[in-house]
């Protein structure tokens, strides 16, 4: 009787959690269902409208309505509208992983924003969206068993009015068809008589308040308004729209509701210090989208809709290595070796201790970032869990240093042991369709952070475990300078790997595969095994960057070095350069340690000045203090998240749109005309009118 | 085998290349082929006709692996290849084109080739990649020339696929299937979308591989002059049931199928 009483209780307590897993899982699967887009940034934005709330509530003391409608509504349309006419209007037609890029970008930029905006103090105890101050400042029923606090009844109230809201008006009918229609192609329905503008952007701003509800809804559950807690709410709410095969609404909502209720069932009933209660409870969104996945076979022979009117965009732009005349490409590799032995130099003389270890920090990153290539440029999966697989190779490297094994081997067994990771996690994941197969690996990176990271036979405890630097036919590597040659030699030879693969029969293999599936399997081609092999070995080079990195930073140090954030910054980082370019590799691995030092330094001066003048006030004060420690970092991160939306028009990265645009320039500086006019026999065919944007053909 | 028949009734007196027997599938509820069964001997060309949505591409999509068939057994070379994935059929020398032209973008025609050629003799794979030894054999490349040659392409061969005319796709699909030296070929609707001269060339390269090769040929199509030409046999597919099966000029004669296939007006 008890055991049944108290299951009603805990049911009670998971159901408004559940309800704000549903309401954003609702917001995600409308917006894929009506824009193609699966938005990840949904929980940035969420963040956004939480930390918004928190401000004029806690901050600015306004009154419980106002800051509502500003916070939900307000910043929820503004966003929205933002979103789509600034980015996703340009993209509709995009392959659904060239959005999902997008997002990720903005995922990445947009907390930081905020951050910016509102200032990185701590916001402790988020306000109920309820006219009280706290939350258990209001009890309903005032006693009993089964009290609700006033954040879970406005969470109740707020699911109610929106589960009604939304059914009366997709009753309406035609609004809910026009919706769908414009994701099959918007030329369609607008040669219809329909606004396709029109109803995208009220999918938008639809979806959009869902997400900003939600994040205001579950604030109150955190200690502090912490952008990394809504990557949890994401999971959460992912795992609810693929039980919805991410078109079902009604069935994302149940699926938030049924996940908020298991977990508070789990969190009753589990022994509060069992290995289940504390790995499976907060892991149990990350279990429940894998199994998803891994059972759904309906996934695996979808294919993504394509736009029956997309022939007449025009075929994308030829890429600059046929624009380029060969003396072009010749002087391109001359300049590289000239920068590259200038920097070296440099390194070794001129610069200080800080930058040199900038330089080397970049350069051994720059090896994790090669998988990327390998994974995303050669292969065509997006992973988010590279960071994970460089952990994996960190805490290897450490543990078996530790046996009397040298360093550089010990490097090895680690990339051996995330190459074996990946092939596990490869084999479960790479048969679904490009988006799941993202999102799988987002939920195993997240899995890997909450779950597998915590235990002391992975990490090696929780004081990161040292790794000394290698010596090497008795050379010592210990100091900066050194250490950079050998991390330089690392990602030369690593960078030849890839470009081996990458232009090599498996390269040639993922090409046709990427090209047409359907083709490439009717001439015997196996997509599914090269995919997995290109995945493996970019787990097997991120593992060995991992160790790298670990041993030039002195220890395996899981949140300096590769929390799942870090993931996501580097595949953006990456695709924004260039996936395929082992350059851009390197040049996103450099930038990635030297941009925020170059801001820092070039913006030390208020901080000096707010030291020696500290009677300044007003607004030259708040100004001032706008350059607080770690702001660069955050700049840097917003940059390298909007680089992000440059993808969509340049998938082959900036780095090669901007290296065409500069050989066209110097080739018609000497008069030469551009290589591919020389060998095509025929004018070209296309008689477009060439102010339409280019198709999106994609990298995946 | 000289009169038009009912549907199963001929039995194969020697073992044929391929058997498709009692082949169905349906779609939630809607049966797209029922208890269809075909055969074709090596070398032979035979032609598969039928209205719109009579289930022909629901037939090649089942033999060639695509899609599972609900019933049916299909038997290549006297092996069953019940549950083998696409790919693994290829290997075994099912080539096939498709109806909507698939080709690989960014691969000219000649890399189409040697990619095919590659994936067909299982001569990929990454240590070859690493240690650089991926660079095209030259006799890879004179097998490539032969087949370029063949049909016509030399000309286009380092052209990027997508800068080359629907009808020159479709070649270069049939040379990526031909390169793989199948035993028997798949050509869904290999003239639609050709004009008049161009569905020439095509029947004429046809008549060329199939002599030169003895490839066995399973063409689907809706051009009657262009099945007359070149097909000995002729099955003939309506609302998913076989309707009439024989040789190609006395099944276009015969009552029933002017019915389905022109209309029941004439």
């Amino acid at each position: 009787m008890s055991n049944l009483g108290n299951f009603a209780q805990y049911a009670i307590q998971g159901i408004p959690l559940g309800c704000v897993f549903a309401l954003l899982a609702m917001g995600l699967t409308l917006n894929y269902k009506t824009s193609g887009v699966f938005n990840l940034a949904f929980a940035a934005q969420a963040y956004a409208s939480a930390a918004t709330f928190y401000v004029l509530r806690k901050e600015h003391a306004w009154n419980l309505f106002p800051a509502a409608f500003v916070a939900i509504v307000v910043l929820g349309c503004v966003m929205a509208l933002a979103l789509d006419r600034l980015i996703y209007r340009h993209q509709r037609t995009a392959p659904a992983l060239a959005k999902l890029v997008t997002s990720l970008g903005l995922l990445v930029a947009l907390p930081q924003i905020v951050l910016l905006i509102i200032g990185g103090h701590a916001k402790v105890n988020p306000p109920p969206l309820w006219p009280v101050k706290r939350s258990d400042d209001f009890l309903w029923p005032a006693s009993g068993r089964f009290v609700l606090d006033a954040s879970q009844i406005a969470t109740l109230v707020a699911t109610g009015v929106v589960v009604i809201g939304l059914w009366l008006f997709f009753r309406r009918g035609a609004v809910g068809l026009r919706m769908r229609a414009v994701v099959e192609s918007p030329r369609l329905l607008q040669l219809q008589g329909v606004d396709a503008e029109r109803v995208s952007r009220l999918s938008w701003v639809l979806s959009s308040v869902l997400a900003s509800l939600a994040g205001v809804l579950i604030a109150p559950l955190f200690a502090q308004v912490n952008s990394l807690d809504f990557f949890t709410l994401l999971v959460a709410a992912i795992a609810a729209c693929v039980m919805g095969n991410l078109t079902s609404i009604p069935i994302a909502f149940l699926g938030g509701l049924g996940l908020g209720v298991l977990q508070a069932e789990l969190a009753g009933f589990l022994p509060t210090n069992s290995v289940l209660s504390t790995g499976l409870r907060p892991s149990l969104p990350f279990v429940v989208l894998f199994v998803l996945l891994f059972m759904r076979r309906s996934l695996r022979t979808r294919r993504a809709a394509a736009d029956p009117l997309g022939g007449v965009d025009p075929p994308p732009p030829p890429p600059a290595a046929d624009v380029r005349p060969a003396w072009m490409t010749r002087a391109t590799h001359v300049f590289a070796g000239v920068v590259i032995a200038g920097g070296l130099a440099l390194c070794m003389w001129v610069l200080d201790d800080f930058w040199v270890g900038r330089v080397t920090a970049g350069v051994c990153l720059a090896v994790v970032l090669l998988s990327l290539t390998l994974t995303i440029g050669v292969g065509g999966t997006i992973s988010l869990c590279q960071a994970s697989f460089a952990a994996v190779g960190a805490f290897a490297t450490a543990q078996v240093v530790h046996h009397g094994v040298s360093v550089m081997a010990a490097m090895a067994v680690g990339a051996l042991i995330a190459a074996v990771v990946g092939l596990v996690l490869g084999a479960a994941i790479l048969h679904l369709p490009g988006i799941y197969a993202a999102l799988a690996t987002l939920a195993f990176a997240l899995m890997f952070e909450a779950v597998l990271v915590p235990l002391d036979w992975v990490s090696g405890g929780s004081t990161p475990a040292a790794v000394p630097r290698p010596v090497i036919a008795g050379i010592d590597f210990a100091s900066d300078r050194s250490f950079l040659l050998l991390a330089c030699v690392c990602v030369a030879v690593l960078g030849l790997v890839v470009m081996a693969i990458r232009d090599g029969t498996t390269g040639r293999f993922l090409d046709a595969v990427r090209g047409s599936d359907m083709a490439a399997r009717s001439i015997g081609i196996n997509p599914a095994r090269q995919q997995l092999v290109v995945f493996v070995a970019g787990a097997a080079v991120a593992g060995f960057g991992g160790g790298l990195v670990a041993c030039y930073s002195g220890a395996a140090n899981y949140p300096e070095s590769f929390t799942f954030f870090f993931s996501l910054v580097w595949v953006v980082l990456v695709i924004t350069a260039g996936a395929r370019l082992v350059q851009a590799a390197i040049i996103g691995g450099v930038t990635f340690f030297l941009f925020p030092a170059l801001l820092d330094k070039l913006f030390s001066w208020p901080g000096t000045y707010l030291t020696a003048h500290p009677d300044t006030s007003g607004f030259a004060r708040s100004f001032l203090s706008f350059f607080n420690p770690g702001w660069s970092l955050g700049v840097a991160f917003i940059l390298f998240g909007l680089g992000a939306l440059t993808y969509a028009k340049h998938p082959e990265g900036v780095i090669e749109a901007q290296g065409s645009l500069v050989a066209a320039r110097i080739a018609r500086l000497f008069g030469s005309k551009p290589a591919t006019d020389s060998t095509s026999p025929e004018p070209p065919t296309d008689l477009r009118p060439p102010d339409v944007a280019p198709s999106m053909d994609v990298v995946a | 085998m000289t009169a038009v028949t009912t549907p199963a009734a001929s039995t194969p007196a020697v073992t044929p290349l391929l058997f498709a027997s009692g082949m169905g599938k349906s779609y939630q509820g809607i049966a797209a082929l029922i208890d269809v069964t075909i055969s074709v001997d090596a070398g032979e060309l035979v032609a598969l006709i039928g209205p719109n949505g009579a289930g022909k591409s629901t037939l090649f999509d089942c033999m060639s692996g695509v899609q599972t068939p609900d019933r049916g057994v299909v038997r290549f070379d006297g092996r069953d290849l019940a549950g083998m994935a696409q790919f693994r059929r290829a290997r075994l020398g099912l080539g096939r084109t498709f109806q909507r032209i698939e080709l690989f973008p960014g691969l000219t025609v000649r890399d189409h080739l040697l990619v095919a050629d590659r994936a067909q003799r299982r001569r990929g794979g990454m240590l070859r990649d690493l240690t650089f030894r991926s660079r095209p054999r030259p006799e890879e490349l004179d097998r490539c020339e032969a087949v370029l040659e063949q049909l016509g392409l030399t000309r286009d061969a380092d052209r990027p696929a997508e800068a080359l005319s629907l009808g020159r796709g479709r070649v270069v699909e049939l040379a990526r299937a031909l390169i793989c030296q199948p035993r028997l070929l798949f050509l869904d609707e290999p003239s639609s979308g050709l004009d008049e001269s161009e569905t020439d060339e095509m029947a004429e390269v046809l008549e060329a591989i199939r002599q030169e090769r003895e490839i066995a040929i399973v063409l689907c199509e809706h051009d009657v002059a262009f099945v007359e030409r070149l097909a000995s046999r002729t099955y003939v597919l309506d609302t998913g049931r076989l309707i009439a099966e024989g040789p190609t000029r006395e099944v276009m004669a015969s009552e029933v199928v002017r019915a389905a296939y022109l209309g029941d007006g004439i």
